[in-house]
């Protein structure tokens, strides 16, 4: 047998009982708010996932040999992410609230890949304990269940090192410290602490504790499932609009460099070429879309034209996805350059999704060089980022993600168009999951939802919305001849 | 000493990318005057872009109704389409008989190395094919019964991929079809041909991309006309001749279109596009990406799977039966993520003048694969501003020029 079995499925069964786990907090809520029957269906879900998981992982003896290699870190990442998916669909489907098993799929899929995207139409009809867990599993995907898991991963006897390297987004020059649980440990603690900080900002501005903690989940996560229909522009606050801004941008930033930040070395953070690429990048953009607005006249002032546009950059680029403006109204120019961003994403070990900032500045460099070397038939040159050489794996790691992306939107379009509806809106659709945005354009646009596809289609994005979330390669390689073909 | 001799050919390379810019550029500004001085085009930024878009045998026309004009003037953009086709076989010839390690040859696979000892010999053989197609287009569509200006019309757009439209002048299936084939026999690698006849079977059997690309468009026909016989648009027939039809001329970057495929479905519409993307073999008259980078690609793209599981894996990387060095593999996947560079880049700047997302897109695609009509766009060329006309005009040169053309000014003068 190719997978260590028995580590993997140990491995498994505590990310379900965790996620069984994980469905308490919203039965709570449900309590609180008197929905018996949503209560009991996170309790019906819950109580056998908690129960089968910490059973098994209790029965299995221990093997003789629990390491575990790269070919079942891909396994477990791939499918605990599928398998969470599929298992927090549940509560859906039983509530009631979303009657067909793969809409909730589609929608739980969503939350955990941090997406944002939505079958539901009348978010308002649905119950507080059914749009806790919607936000909770952002949270929860936000910064990887497994990352929690290595934590406990010590528990069962198991070294995490090959999980995290199927996990981690994008490309990373230094690790924060030597032992993977450290790490993990280190940016949780940071996660949790930036998640308390914005809720008791959030109630601040007036919003009470069930609409600050799930606006919170979906900003820290990057995800941007809201409980509202009109998302932040429901609650018509300045206040609200820029705390939500601000932590939506710090959680696209590379996590790490908060470490460096609180241990009183913020000299690192503001030097790396990434993060100050990032906020140039958000600046920018926020000039240019207001800019627009103002000309085509769109807003009648200066601060309403920035208020609008750098809340939808920051989303956008952090691939949150929350909206307080329907930007598919808003002139050509700034659509295609939202568009634009949707790829880009956010910074590499962020919350963000997309392409991440740091492959699309290598992308740039490599096309100079490019240009450079059809020009000169000269040594390579090497690539610089920081003043540091990049080496060519990376590169080449860099260059082929890049085009599997890009393989991935085309082949990804042709696919969804057999459902029929225009082109712009089947690209979008492709580029929304698997960069983990939310909203799209046209048919899917910030004001409407992907209900219209076809369950085949559904089924496909949230596909998609896991496969970006996981950097592709972990999801694509489960359907490779030589993942399953045993080492000779 | 071989510092020196490097150094020349680096600058032979660049001068040699430049000199073919400026003179698609000269006879562009030629032509532009022949427009305007002929009335037919009272704006200059319009004249420019019509003469572009011959020579770059795109085919986008500011002309609603080509039927309007005099013979002279159709016959004149015709020849501008050949010439231009001609000038890229220019081109080609020089990548190919640089001599290997050139920068220039950097993606010139093997089984072409050395096509001509010399520039000379090489583009004699080339242009030979050229002619020969022509020839042989204008005596068929004679023969189906077009007259003889008008085969000359056909045959001009259809051998150099430029695809400007004469007007409704193919009237019978019969003169489609023979269109159709010879849209395709163009977009295949021109040294083939002279290998046939020199009967160097070994180079033809060894040839795997055209074997790719013909596969590919049999599957692309047969799910477009599919599409078309599904949505009830036309009638078995109809959608079948139709269907096949507009697959070759999108991946073949011709982009005669008989009918406007905007009322498509979606399906039909994206398939098309991705043909267009993907273009027809390489060294042949076909823009777009190239089959032949397409397969290195694809192989860069298993490889990197395997690398993942095995880090110290070596996987050999073959094109045409033979391995592809690293650095020219490089090169192909350098150029793929720089064409979409230039393809976001081109959109956004047109996004400024379009109606919407999809014709921005659309615009820039066909202006970069250099189709022309193979997109569904609003017809509406000539109400676009001249500065986006302008964009789209470069970005058709940037297309014929493989690209780096363009970026020359760009890499700086580090040498």
């Amino acid at each position: 047998m190719i997978l260590n079995k028995r580590p993997v499925i140990k491995v498994l069964m505590a990310v379900m009982a965790l996620v069984g786990a994980a469905m308490l907090i919203p039965a709570v809520v449900a309590l609180i708010y008197k929905e018996t029957n949503v209560f009991l269906s996170f309790i019906v879900c819950a109580v056998p996932m908690i129960a089968v998981g910490l059973i098994v992982i209790k029965v299995l003896p221990p093997g003789d040999n629990n390491t575990l290699k790269m070919r079942d870190g891909f396994f477990i990442v791939a499918m605990a992410w599928t398998g969470m998916s599929a298992l927090g669909a549940l509560p859906f489907v039983i509530s009631g609230a979303i009657p067909h098993f793969i809409d909730a799929f589609f929608e739980t899929a969503s939350g955990f890949s941090t997406t944002g995207s939505t079958i539901v139409g009348n978010i308002e009809a649905l119950p507080y304990g059914i749009l806790f867990w919607r936000s909770f599993t952002h949270w929860l995907g936000g910064m990887g269940v497994l990352v929690l898991t290595i934590a406990i991963l010590p528990m069962l006897g198991i070294g995490g090192a090959k999980i995290m390297r199927a996990e981690t987004t994008g490309p990373t020059m230094d690790k924060i410290s030597g032992t993977i649980n450290d790490s993990a440990r280190k940016l949780y603690t940071i996660y949790i602490g930036v998640t308390v900080v914005e809720i008791i900002f959030l109630m601040f501005g007036g919003l009470n504790f069930f609409e600050a903690s799930t606006h919170t989940f979906g900003t820290v996560g990057t995800g941007g499932l809201s409980t509202h229909s009109e998302s932040i522009a429901a609650f018509g606050s300045v206040y609200v609009e820029m705390v939500i801004a601000v932590f939506m941008l710090m959680a696209g930033i590379n996590f790490n460099l908060y470490h460096y930040l609180f241990t009183g070395k913020p000299g690192i953070m503001l030097k790396d070429p990434e993060f100050r690429t990032y906020l140039g990048i958000i600046f920018g953009s926020t000039a240019f879309i207001s800019l627009m607005l103002l000309v085509k006249n769109i807003y009648g002032s200066v601060g309403q034209a920035l208020r609008y546009a750098f809340f939808q950059v920051v989303s956008i680029i952090t691939t949150t996805g929350y909206g307080t403006a329907d930007f598919d109204t808003w002139p050509i120019p700034c659509r295609m350059l939202i568009f634009l961003l949707m790829i880009v994403g956010g910074c590499a070990s962020s919350t963000g999704g997309g392409a991440k900032v740091i492959r699309i500045m290598l992308t740039f460099k490599l096309i100079r060089r490019g240009a450079q070397t059809r020009l000169h038939s000269s040594a390579v040159r090497p690539i610089k980022l920081g003043g540091k050489n990049v080496d060519e794996d990376t590169l080449s790691n860099v260059k082929s993600f890049m085009i599997l992306y890009l393989m991935t939107m085309l082949i990804g379009t042709v696919i969804v168009s057999l459902d029929g509806y225009d082109l712009v809106t089947s690209l979008s659709a492709v580029v929304a999951t698997v960069s983990n945005i939310g909203p799209g354009f046209n048919l899917i646009g910030p004001s409407c939802n992907f209900i219209l596809f076809s369950y085949p289609i559904k089924l496909l994005l949230s596909m998609f919305m896991i496969a970006g979330r996981l950097e592709l390669y972990t999801i694509y390689i489960m359907f490779t001849r030589v993942f399953w073909k045993g080492n000779k | 000493m071989e510092s020196l001799s490097k150094r020349s050919r680096i600058m032979s390379a660049r001068r040699v990318m430049v000199y073919s810019a400026l003179a698609f550029l000269v006879l562009s500004l030629i032509s532009t005057a022949v427009y305007y001085f002929s009335g037919y085009v009272t704006d200059p930024a319009r004249a420019f872009f019509e003469s572009v878009s011959a020579f770059s045998t795109t085919g986008l026309s500011v002309f609603p109704r080509p039927s309007d004009l005099p013979e002279w003037l159709r016959l004149f953009r015709a020849a501008c389409q050949w010439i231009g086709g001609g000038m890229s076989l220019a081109v080609l010839a020089l990548i190919m008989s640089s001599p290997a390690g050139d920068s220039m040859a950097g993606e010139t696979p093997e089984t072409y190395y050395r096509f001509g000892r010399s520039f000379r010999t090489a583009f004699r053989r080339l242009v030979l094919v050229y002619l020969s197609l022509t020839a042989a287009l204008i005596l068929l569509l004679i023969a189906t019964k077009l007259s003889f200006a008008d085969a000359l019309n056909v045959a001009f757009a259809t051998v150099s991929t430029g695809g400007m439209s004469p007007g409704p002048v193919l009237t019978s299936g019969l003169s489609e079809t023979v269109v159709m084939l010879f849209m395709l026999l163009t977009s295949i690698s021109y040294p083939l041909y002279y290998y046939a006849v020199r009967k160097r079977s070994k180079k033809l059997e060894k040839n795997t991309e055209v074997t790719i690309y013909l596969g590919l468009i049999i599957a692309f026909c047969v799910l477009v006309s599919a599409s078309l016989v599904l949505s009830g648009t036309y009638s078995f027939r109809e959608s079948v001749e139709l269907g096949c039809f507009q697959t070759v001329s999108n991946f073949s970057t011709t982009g005669f279109a008989l009918d406007d495929i905007s009322g498509w479905p979606s399906f039909a519409q994206a398939l098309l596009a991705i043909a267009s993307f993907v273009g027809g073999s390489s060294f042949s008259l076909a823009s777009g990406i190239k089959v032949a980078r397409m397969i290195v690609i694809v192989k860069i793209l298993s490889r990197s799977f395997v690398v993942r599981l095995h880090p110290k894996a070596i996987v050999s990387t073959k094109l045409n039966s033979v391995q592809v060095p690293r650095k020219m593999a490089a090169q192909m996947s350098t150029f793929l993520l720089t064409f979409f560079l230039f393809f976001a880049a081109g959109s956004f700047i047109i996004s400024f003048d379009a109606p919407d997302l999809q014709s921005s897109l659309a615009l820039c695609a066909s202006s970069l694969t250099n189709t022309g009509n193979g997109f569904s766009f609003p017809s509406f060329i000539g109400t676009l501003n001249d500065f986006t006309l302008i964009i789209m005009s470069l970005l058709m040169l940037i297309g014929r020029m493989e690209l780096y053309a363009l970026l020359i000014p760009a890499s700086g003068s580090s040498s």
